[in-house]
């Protein structure tokens, strides 16, 4: 899975009712090498099967049907997230200040320049990229947690929560022995490289440490 | 309902009034009847020892018998009557002699008549002093009195020898007297008292010297009776006796006429007082109705009346929408208060409209700006777009040309996008000069210089604001234009906008706005509008007509150009050049109708 997601090309999406702007986007993303995705609508958009790999969304404000910014707001509310890059023929400061608020990475008046949309888009790219890793570093901790005992399960939350040795035994009522071995399981299973380590991934995993 | 009032208080008063005349005449009556009574009287003292005819007491029997007869339903006297007429016929079947039992009989019989009228009168109840005394106290003592005289003559008159008067005969006798004068002596206090309750003092002119005499005559009679029976002092003469006897019966029997006849009068005078009264309460009953008819009529004259024209006003207005109809009442009192009121209500209310009028146009120039205006930002649009679609595609193609390896194939495709954006941008162009080509079909006769006025007018509020001083020229006798109104005033008002824009940045001369028209040639009329404001540099001035050329930080400059597009649909040229001294005359010359005539 990590494999795949690391070969995955970055795409871009564009979705603008102008035919020949979209295309010429196309050809722009393309020239530096960037896989695009063009659609002439959001509801087009919205069937096609969102890709694994980094993406980032061009939206022209002006939509048939739709506006871009209500777009945007039911993007947000499906918790699909995607960096947005908005275009406008004559764009008014009011219209930015909320897209911009919403979230959007950049909104650009036609005819823009080349380099501002490139930039623009890199850093949705960017955005977006790092997110993923966010995601999938948690993921891979839960898969982590998951091959734990129930008896490491509790030895980590009591550990994380900075009980010593002596007293995880005494609370669990186990030899000290044993909560030592079940303490190694753990921080090997987890590939923890020290106690700190494995606090922060009990914070990450949202571990609910005991009373001490 | 009023006449209902009237009625009943004009009813009541005339019941009222013929209830105490119904009273008054039964009093009447009754006088009659005593009359009677008294001639009965008369005919038993005074003749009966004499000659004692029959003749005359059958008189007074028929007398009686009438008497009754028209006093039957008033008075309740037959069966006395019926008693007194047998005591009269025994007395004029027995024989004159002294101490004679019938003729005490009928004295007493016809007392009791009397006294029974008396007591049937209503004057026991008299509010009137004069009357209530009179009837009351004198005339109901004066059978008394005639019965005691006879009495006193019968028992006084024995055998004419004083000596043999019987003791039992004596005592009688002054009873009798002393019984005749304490009746006198109360007949005298209760006159007194009659003559006190009579206001005009008529009652004691009419009956006083008549009294005085009966009272005289019977204190004559009586000394002269009781000297006869005392028998100590001379012997009395039995014919002086008989004579002053008469006197006294003949005086008494006058003075209760005399009595009876002022009592008469004085119930007439009431009747004819309450007949003039009554007559005087109808009057003002009548009187009243009258007046108030009368008030009843001013009520519709002055208040009716205006308020049906009220009502007439109100709703010719709201039916014909004329709001300049007046209500015409002068008058000062609430009806002319509420014209006044109801006029400047009217007048209120036609201001009020031509407010809601003059809004309404305002609304409309609104309305008509944001079509521009939309239509402006849809043109921006429709251009901007193949104009970003070019600068992207020859982005693109540098990109291609750029790489190491020049994409040739791509960078081909993306001139060639070029090149259609190109064409694209050119049509819309077209499109929009089409568009208002093809409105001609909404063309009409016009007047510039109305359409001046009416756009002078529109926009009056916004040049006021920026303190613009508005100075027109324009030609008299101008022919009509045939032109799309709508459009025409689009350019005008974005002519006069500009205008006013052009000069909100200068400070340091008056806003001066110049709109003139005449007549350029014999088939074209030229219209100015000029600005002292900051002018148009030189090299800018070809390109303002340009679509989305504009000088200002807000503009999307569309509107010189769609004022442009409509000028030559109309087959008309708009141009600018340099303001006299400063600023910018734009001028438009329209074609008039006489060369589409011709």
């Amino acid at each position: 899975m990590t494999k795949e997601q690391q070969t995955a090309k970055p795409l871009v999406f564009v979705v603008d009712d102008d035919t020949s702007l979209r295309e010429a986007l196309k050809s722009l993303f393309n020239s530096v090498g960037l896989q695009v995705e063009v659609f002439s609508s959001a509801a087009e958009f919205l069937q096609h099967r969102l890709s694994n790999a980094p993406s980032c969304l061009v939206l022209d404000i002006r939509l048939p049907g739709m506006s871009g910014l209500d777009f945007q707001a039911d993007l947000a509310k499906a918790n699909i997230q995607i960096p947005i890059i908005f275009m406008t023929g004559h764009g008014d400061i009011p219209m930015s200040v909320r897209a911009m608020k919403a979230g959007a990475v950049e909104f650009l008046t036609k005819p823009f320049r080349d380099q501002e949309m490139l930039d623009a888009v890199q850093l949705g790219l960017k955005q977006d990229t790092e997110r993923r890793e966010d995601e999938s570093a948690h993921s891979r901790l839960k898969a982590d947690f998951e091959t734990l005992t129930p008896r490491e399960k509790e030895v980590m939350a009591l550990v994380t929560a900075g009980l010593m040795n002596k007293q995880v035994a005494g609370e669990l009522n186990v030899s000290e022995i044993t909560a030592k071995v079940h303490r190694g399981n753990v921080t090997r299973k987890m590939g923890a490289s020290s106690l700190a380590d494995l606090v922060r991934m009990a914070d990450a995993l949202g571990l609910r440490r005991p009373k001490s | 309902m009023f006449l209902v009032a009237l009625g009943v208080t004009t009813y009541s008063l005339v019941a009222e009034k013929l209830i105490a005349i119904e009273f008054a005449k039964k009093e009447l009556i009754g006088s009659q009847y005593l009359a009677t009574i008294r001639k009965a009287y008369d005919v038993i003292l005074m003749h009966r020892e004499e000659n004692g005819s029959a003749r005359d007491i059958d008189d007074v029997l028929s007398a009686l018998q009438a008497a009754e007869a028209n006093a039957s339903g008033s008075l309740q006297t037959s069966e006395l009557q019926q008693e007194f007429a047998v005591a009269l016929r025994n007395l004029a079947a027995s024989p004159p002699t002294p101490g004679n039992p019938a003729l005490l009989d009928a004295l007493a019989k016809a007392r009791v008549l009397a006294v029974r009228i008396g007591d049937d009168s209503n004057l026991t109840l008299d509010p009137d002093l004069d009357t209530y005394y009179l009837q009351n106290k004198v005339v109901k003592k004066l059978p008394d009195i005639l019965g005691r005289l006879g009495e006193l003559q019968i028992w006084g008159r024995g055998t004419g020898q004083p000596r043999l008067f019987l003791h039992q005969q004596r005592m009688r006798v002054l009873v009798a007297n002393s019984l005749l004068r304490s009746d006198v002596a109360r007949v005298e206090e209760n006159l007194v008292r009659a003559y006190r309750g009579n206001s005009d003092g008529s009652l004691k002119r009419e009956i006083q010297s008549v009294f005085a005499l009966m009272i005289s005559n019977i204190n004559g009679y009586l000394s002269s009776a009781s000297g006869r029976i005392d028998g100590n002092t001379r012997p009395t003469n039995a014919s002086t006796v008989k004579f002053s006897y008469q006197r006294a019966v003949g005086s008494s029997i006058a003075a209760w006429a005399a009595a009876q006849s002022e009592l008469d009068r004085l119930l007439n005078l009431r009747i004819d007082g309450l007949f003039s009264r009554m007559r005087f309460s109808l009057l003002l009953t009548g009187a009243l109705a009258t007046l108030s008819i009368f008030i009843a009529f001013l009520t519709y004259r002055h208040i009716v009346i205006p308020l049906e024209r009220f009502e007439a006003i109100a709703r010719e207005i709201s039916e014909s929408k004329d709001y300049s109809l007046r209500m015409e009442q002068d008058s000062r009192d609430e009806i002319g208060r509420l014209a006044k009121a109801f006029n400047e209500m009217l007048s209120e209310l036609a201001a009020a409209r031509d407010r809601d009028i003059t809004e309404h146009s305002e609304l409309a120039r609104i309305q008509r700006m944001t079509t521009l205006g939309a239509m402006s930002a849809s043109i921006a649009h429709e251009i901007n777009q193949p104009l970003a679609a070019i600068v992207t595609n020859s982005n693109a193609a540098q990109r291609w040309l750029g790489h190491s390896e020049p994409d040739l194939d791509e960078a081909r495709a993306a001139l060639r996008r070029i090149v259609d954006d190109g064409h694209r941008a050119s049509q819309v162009i077209a499109s929009i000069r089409a568009t208002f080509k093809k409105d001609g079909d909404n063309k009409v006769k016009l007047s510039v210089n109305d359409l001046i006025g009416e756009v002078l007018r529109l926009s009056s509020s916004k040049l006021q604001t920026h303190k613009v001083v508005v100075k027109t020229h324009l030609s008299d006798g101008l022919p009509q234009v045939a032109a799309d109104r709508i459009q025409l005033q689009q350019v005008l008002m974005n002519l006069i906008a500009n205008a006013n824009d052009a000069m909100t940045s200068v400070t340091n001369r008056p806003h001066v706005l110049r709109v003139s028209s005449e007549l350029q040639n014999a088939d074209s009329i030229l219209i100015t509008v000029e600005d002292n404001g900051s002018g148009i540099d030189q090299k800018d001035r070809d390109k303002i007509f340009d679509a989305l050329f504009t000088t200002k930080t807000s503009g999307m400059g569309m509107g010189l150009f769609i004022c442009q597009s409509i000028i030559e649909s109309h087959g008309g040229r708009l141009w600018a050049s340099p303001g006299d001294l400063f600023g910018t005359k734009f001028c438009l010359v329209l074609p008039t109708g006489k060369t589409d005539d011709a």
